[in-house]
C-alpha cells in the first residue's frame, strides 16, 4: 500500500455561536495516499469545502490535526510552512472569480512563484511556458485578461496557476461545477492527465457521484460534517453500506429512460 | 509666448488629448456625446479657473465708484458691482477659489477615507467595527450645520471651509470603501493569494485596492458638484474668506442687497455655480456609467 502523504485527524469546526451555531465538521479523519485521487463527496453544506479551507489555512480548525509529510501546519517553522504552501495547491470552484480581473494571464501565472520565492526570472518563464503548453493554451494568451477567456479556458489557467510552483498535492474544490457540461469532461481529463504526468496526489471534492466514479480510486462520503462511509470506489458503488450513500446514489439519474422509469416506480412503490 | 494671449495649442486639441488619456485610463471605452460634452465642460471650467487666478479682463479688486452699478453691456460684459468692480473679472478670478478648492477638498477627503478604510480592514475586527460606527455617527450629523459650526469656530477664511468640508465628507467615503473592501477581501482571487502566504500589505496593494477603487472614482467625481454648491453656500453665509474675496458664494452674498436694482451682481455668479455643478455632476455620471460593470464591454 502506498504511503500516507496527507492525514486529517479529528477535525472539528463550528461557525457562529449561541443559537446560530453550526457544526460544520465533527471529528473528521481520513488519509490521502501518495499518488491517488481521493474523492470527497457530500451534499452542499456537508463540510467538504470547509475541510479544503482548513487544509490551505483559509479557516482555522477548532481542534484536530493536519499532517503533511511530517509537517503540521499549525505548529510549523517558517521553512516548513513555505514547503507546505508550495507543495499543497488549491484549484477553486469558480474560475470566474478566482482570477484577478485586473491582471494579465501572464501576471496571474507568475504570482505564485513570486510569493513563494526562489524562482529565477528564467525559471518562471520556462515553467509557465511548459505548463500552458501541457494544458493547451498558447503563448499569446499570456498578454490577455481573464475576461477574454471562456469558463473552461479560465479553469485551465487556474490549474496552471496551481501547478507552476511544483506541488505534490492538488486540492480540487468542485473544479467543474461552475462550468458548462460540454467542457466539464475536458477539464476532468486534464486533471487526470496532470495527475499522471506530474505524479500528483489529488483530493477531489465533488457532489457529483458520476464524476467521482470516473476519476477517483477511493472515496470519502461526508454527511453534515461527519464521515458516513469511506473506502475503494468500486466497493462502495457496488454495495454502499451507509443509508446516506445509498440515498446519494439513488439521486443520480440513470442514462437509460426505461431504467430510470422503472426505478422511479420502485421508489413510489416503496413509499406507499 | 506673446502678451496678447494667442496660443499655439487650441482648447479643442487639449480636450481631445485629455479625452484620449481618459479613455485609455478607463480601458479603451468610447463615451456617448453627452458624456463627452460634460468632460469638455469640466476641462474648460478647470482651465478657466486656472487662468482666472492670474489673468482677467479687468482687475477684479480695483474699486472705481464712478463706474458702480453699470448694467451688462459695453465695456463690462456682465456689468459692474456696487463699487465699480467688473463682475466677469470677479467671476473668473473666483472660479479657482471655488472649483479648484472643491476638487482639492474631494481629493483630500477621498484619500483620507480610503486610507482609514484600508487600515480598518487590516485591523482586528473590533477596531474595524468601532471605526465604522464612528463614521456612522459622523454621517448622522447634518454636515452643513457641522461645517458651519467648525468653520465659525476656526474664524472666517477659506481654509476653515476647506477643513470643515474635509472633516465632514471623509466618513462617507470610508464607509463606502470599507464595504467594498469587505467584498473584495472575500473573493476567490484574494483567497488564492492568501493561501500562498502573501502578506496583508502586499495583498492590499496588489489585489484588493486595484479592484476596489472603481467605485471610489465614481463617488469622488459625483461628490465634486455637491461640494461646489456646499462651499458656495458656506461662503454665502459668511464663514469663508472675508470681502473682497471673489469666490462665487461671496459674490452672491455681496450682490444680494442690490438684487432688485442691480440683479446682475448676484445672478451671474449664481449661474456660474449652476453651470459648474451641472457639468461636474454630468461628468460624475459619465464616470459611473464607464465604470459600471453592467455597461462594460470586453
Amino acid at each position: 500500500m502506498p504511503e500516507v502523504l496527507l492525514r486529517v485527524a479529528g477535525l472539528r469546526k463550528r461557525f457562529g455561536r449561541g443559537h446560530g451555531v453550526h457544526q460544520a465538521l465533527d471529528d473528521v479523519s481520513f488519509d490521502v495516499r501518495q499518488g491517488e485521487i481521493l474523492g470527497l463527496v457530500g451534499e452542499s453544506g456537508s463540510g467538504k469545502s470547509t475541510i479544503i479551507r482548513c487544509l490551505v489555512g483559509l479557516e482555522k480548525e477548532d481542534s484536530g490535526e493536519i499532517t503533511y509529510d511530517g509537517i503540521n501546519p499549525a505548529a510549523a517553522s517558517k521553512a516548513e510552512l513555505r514547503r507546505y504552501r508550495r507543495e499543497i495547491q488549491l484549484v477553486f470552484q469558480d474560475p470566474y472569480s478566482s482570477l484577478d480581473p485586473r491582471m494579465t494571464v501572464g501576471q496571474i501565472l507568475e504570482e505564485p512563484m513570486l510569493v513563494i520565492g526562489g524562482f529565477s526570472a528564467r525559471e518562471r518563464r520556462d515553467r509557465i511556458n511548459e505548463l500552458i503548453h501541457l494544458v493547451g493554451l498558447l503563448p499569446e494568451h499570456l498578454a490577455r485578461y481573464p475576461r477574454d477567456f471562456s469558463g473552461g479556458q479560465r479553469q485551465r489557467i487556474a490549474i496552471v496557476r496551481s501547478l507552476v510552483v511544483g506541488p505534490r498535492v492538488l486540492l480540487c474544490d468542485e473544479p467543474v461545477s461552475a462550468l458548462d457540461v460540454s467542457v466539464q469532461a475536458q477539464v476532468l481529463n486534464l486533471v487526470k492527465d496532470m495527475q499522471r504526468r506530474l505524479d500528483l496526489t489529488v483530493l477531489f471534492v465533488s457532489h457529483d457521484l458520476a464524476v467521482v466514479k470516473y476519476l477517483c480510486t477511493r472515496l470519502v462520503v461526508l454527511d453534515r460534517g461527519v464521515i458516513a462511509e469511506a473506502g475503494d470506489v468500486p466497493a462502495i458503488y457496488d454495495d454502499p453500506q451507509a443509508p446516506y450513500t445509498r440515498a446519494l446514489m439513488e439521486a443520480v439519474p440513470l442514462p437509460d429512460p426505461a431504467a430510470e422509469r422503472a426505478r422511479r416506480a420502485r421508489r413510489q412503490e416503496a413509499a406507499r | 509666448m506673446t502678451d496678447d494671449g494667442a496660443s499655439v495649442v487650441s482648447p479643442a486639441a487639449i480636450g481631445r488629448s485629455i479625452g484620449t488619456a481618459a479613455r485609455r485610463a478607463l480601458g479603451g471605452r468610447r463615451f456617448p456625446l453627452l458624456d463627452r460634452i460634460a468632460f469638455a465642460l469640466v476641462v474648460l471650467l478647470v482651465l478657466v479657473a486656472l487662468v482666472g487666478l492670474f489673468v482677467t479682463p479687468h482687475d477684479p479688486f480695483m474699486v472705481n465708484t464712478g463706474q458702480a452699478f453699470l448694467p451688462p453691456g459695453s465695456g463690462h460684459l456682465l456689468g459692474t458691482d456696487n463699487v465699480g468692480r467688473d463682475v466677469l473679472s470677479r467671476i473668473l478670478a473666483g472660479a479657482g477659489r471655488t472649483l479648484l478648492v472643491a476638487v482639492a477638498i474631494v481629493l483630500c477627503a477621498t484619500v483620507i477615507g480610503v486610507l482609514v478604510a484600508s487600515a480598518a480592514a487590516l485591523m482586528p475586527r473590533w477596531i474595524d467595527e468601532s471605526v465604522m460606527r464612528a463614521c456612522d455617527i459622523c454621517m448622522s450629523l447634518p454636515s452643513l450645520v457641522l461645517a458651519l459650526g467648525l468653520a465659525a469656530s476656526l474664524g472666517p477664511s477659506m481654509m476653515s471651509i476647506v477643513f470643515a468640508m474635509i472633516a465632514t465628507s471623509w466618513p462617507a467615503t470610508a464607509r463606502l470603501m470599507r464595504n467594498i473592501l469587505r467584498e473584495t477581501l472575500t473573493s476567490s482571487y484574494v483567497e488564492a493569494a492568501r493561501t500562498l502566504g502573501m502578506s496583508r500589505l502586499r495583498l492590499m496593494r496588489r489585489h484588493v485596492l486595484p479592484n476596489s477603487l472603481d467605485a471610489i472614482y465614481v463617488q469622488a467625481s459625483m461628490e465634486i458638484s455637491g461640494t461646489i454648491v456646499m462651499i458656495s453656500g458656506l461662503a454665502f453665509l459668511g464663514v469663508g474668506a472675508p470681502p473682497p474675496s471673489p469666490d462665487w458664494g461671496s459674490l452672491i452674498a455681496q450682490g444680494q442687497n442690490h438684487i432688485t436694482t442691480a440683479w446682475w451682481i448676484a445672478l451671474f455668479p449664481g449661474l456660474a455655480i449652476t453651470l459648474a455643478a451641472i457639468a461636474f455632476g454630468l461628468a460624475g455620471d459619465a464616470v459611473r456609467s464607464a465604470v459600471d460593470p453592467s455597461s462594460r464591454r470586453s
